[in-house]
């Protein structure tokens, strides 16, 4: 827990497509694996903006971002 | 008898699925020689969603370096991500998904609403209307000329230049490589022209992108701006086309959807894209030797990835080739998968969503006239040239 909140990023493999869009928006927070999906390699608050914007580009709407208050 | 499918011969354009159930069935990879042979004397077919899938997953095998479209030489087309593998089709496309940006696309849809609503008034109280020519066709125009800051009054040129390169079935013809040149002439002036007077738009957004500390060349500006005018027109023309035919063709789909504009939120739309792909199929060779469904493809040819086909799988769709706006559509291959995923496809669904919303609020249930559609292409896109509606005219 910090100042900017708990932040929890999470992506739903069973709808990831493999585009990517998150790891160009986002590159610090997401990872592509062997299995061409994306994961989530960090849940770094400061990366909270990012991630949101990740997850709104994303194309299948896999990404989940939420943050509680601290 | 032997199995026969040309993509390319217009018999075949009106009605393919009948000849992807039987590739999916019995000729999962299916080899095809090239009349033309202008670079491959033969590529081959994949037809089923879980191959189509997997090669789009594996970009090294199924590599996109010489092209992704069949028998055609991409060292004659303007050079874009589309005919990139990694590393560097990764760093351009970062570019882009950095500054097409959600926001960036929300506010299209009052631009997308406004040019439908004039359009469709046009022609309401007629009764009748070419959807084609007088509807979907100015849509995706207007849309990159707004995303790109271009000047509508050029409109025309622009869709001229990208039916005449993408949209017949010789993409390095005479006629198609002068518009080629053409419109890259007119990037690169775009080019210079923005770096003298910044305006807030997607080219001079890429203008002051780095990759990697540096700057981008004229010429890579210049190709990103042609990858956003090829791949935004004839594709979105030929969706809202296609879902306009499907929608007449099923009048108890259009009904249920007059009834229930909250589908659009939830099924419609995804469903009209899965039923009749836009992209029917787009191609990519092999680096090696490779096996798909049983059938060993050696490295170095082309395979042409069937997303019409993948769309009307039957293991992955019940009653694959009935449409149902209220099918839950988990995925489907419209917009391709993987690393290529088309990145405008945000846009796409917005211009398709709008539009159709649009002739639903303003005209009453629509007729096709069938015999009056005319095809024009099945892959990479299922071109309509002609789509012939009718309807109760609207008075006032």
């Amino acid at each position: 827990v910090t100042e900017l909140g708990v932040v929890r990023i999470a992506v739903d493999l069973d709808r990831c497509l493999g585009a990517q869009n998150c790891r160009h928006i986002a590159p610090d927070v997401f990872e592509i694996g062997d299995d061409g999906l994306s994961h989530v390699k960090n849940q770094d608050p400061a990366q909270y903006d990012l991630a949101v914007e990740a997850a709104q580009s994303c194309p299948s709407g896999a990404i989940s971002v939420t943050r509680s208050q601290p | 008898m032997t199995f026969e499918f040309d993509p390319f011969d217009p018999q075949y354009w009106e009605n393919p699925y009948p000849y992807y159930v039987e590739m999916r069935h019995h000729y999962p990879v299916f080899k095809k020689e090239n009349d033309a042979k202008r670079v491959w004397p033969h590529y081959w077919m994949i037809s089923r969603a879980q191959d189509v899938n997997d090669a789009l997953f594996d970009w090294k095998t199924f590599s996109s370096a010489t092209g992704t479209l069949i028998d055609t030489d991409a060292s004659l087309l303007p050079e874009t991500m589309f005919h990139m593998d990694p590393p560097r089709h990764d760093q351009l496309r970062s570019i882009l998904s950095r500054v097409l940006t959600p926001s960036r696309i929300a506010n299209l849809e009052p631009v997308v609403r406004k040019q439908a609503q004039e359009l469709a008034d046009a022609f309401k109280a007629r009764g009748t209307a070419d959807v084609v020519t007088e509807f979907a066709r100015s849509i995706p125009t207007m849309t990159m000329c707004t995303l790109m800051n271009l000047p509508w009054g050029e409109h025309e040129k622009f869709l001229t230049w990208n039916l005449a390169t993408l949209g017949g079935a010789d993409f390095t013809s005479p006629e198609a490589l002068q518009a080629w040149g053409e419109m890259d002439a007119y990037w690169k002036g775009l080019v210079v022209e923005r770096r003298k007077e910044r305006t807030d738009d997607l080219v001079s957004m890429i203008l002051h992108a780095q990759v990697e500390g540096e700057d981008l060349t004229n010429e890579e500006i210049s190709g990103f701006c042609g990858l956003l005018h090829d791949a935004s027109q004839n594709t979105t023309i030929n969706m809202i086309c296609n879902a306009i035919i499907s929608l007449g063709r099923y009048p108890d789909q259009q009904r249920k959807l007059r009834d229930d504009p909250g589908l659009w939120s939830t099924t419609a739309l995804e469903e009209l894209l899965r039923f009749e792909s836009p992209v029917q199929g787009l191609a990519r060779s092999t680096t090696c030797d490779v096996t798909v469904s049983d059938v060993t493809i050696p490295a170095g040819d082309q395979v042409l990835l069937l997303y019409g086909s993948a769309n009307h799988d039957e293991t992955v769709f019940e009653n694959p080739d009935v449409l149902d706006i209220e099918r839950p559509v988990k995925t489907h291959w419209t917009f391709g998968h993987g690393i290529h995923y088309c990145l405008g496809n945000a846009v796409a669904r917005l211009e398709t969503r709008v539009s159709l919303q649009v002739l639903l609020e303003t005209i009453p249930m629509w007729d096709i006239d069938n015999a009056g559609i005319e095809r024009g292409q099945l892959v990479p896109t299922r071109g309509v040239n002609a789509a012939p509606i009718s309807f109760e005219p609207v008075k006032g």
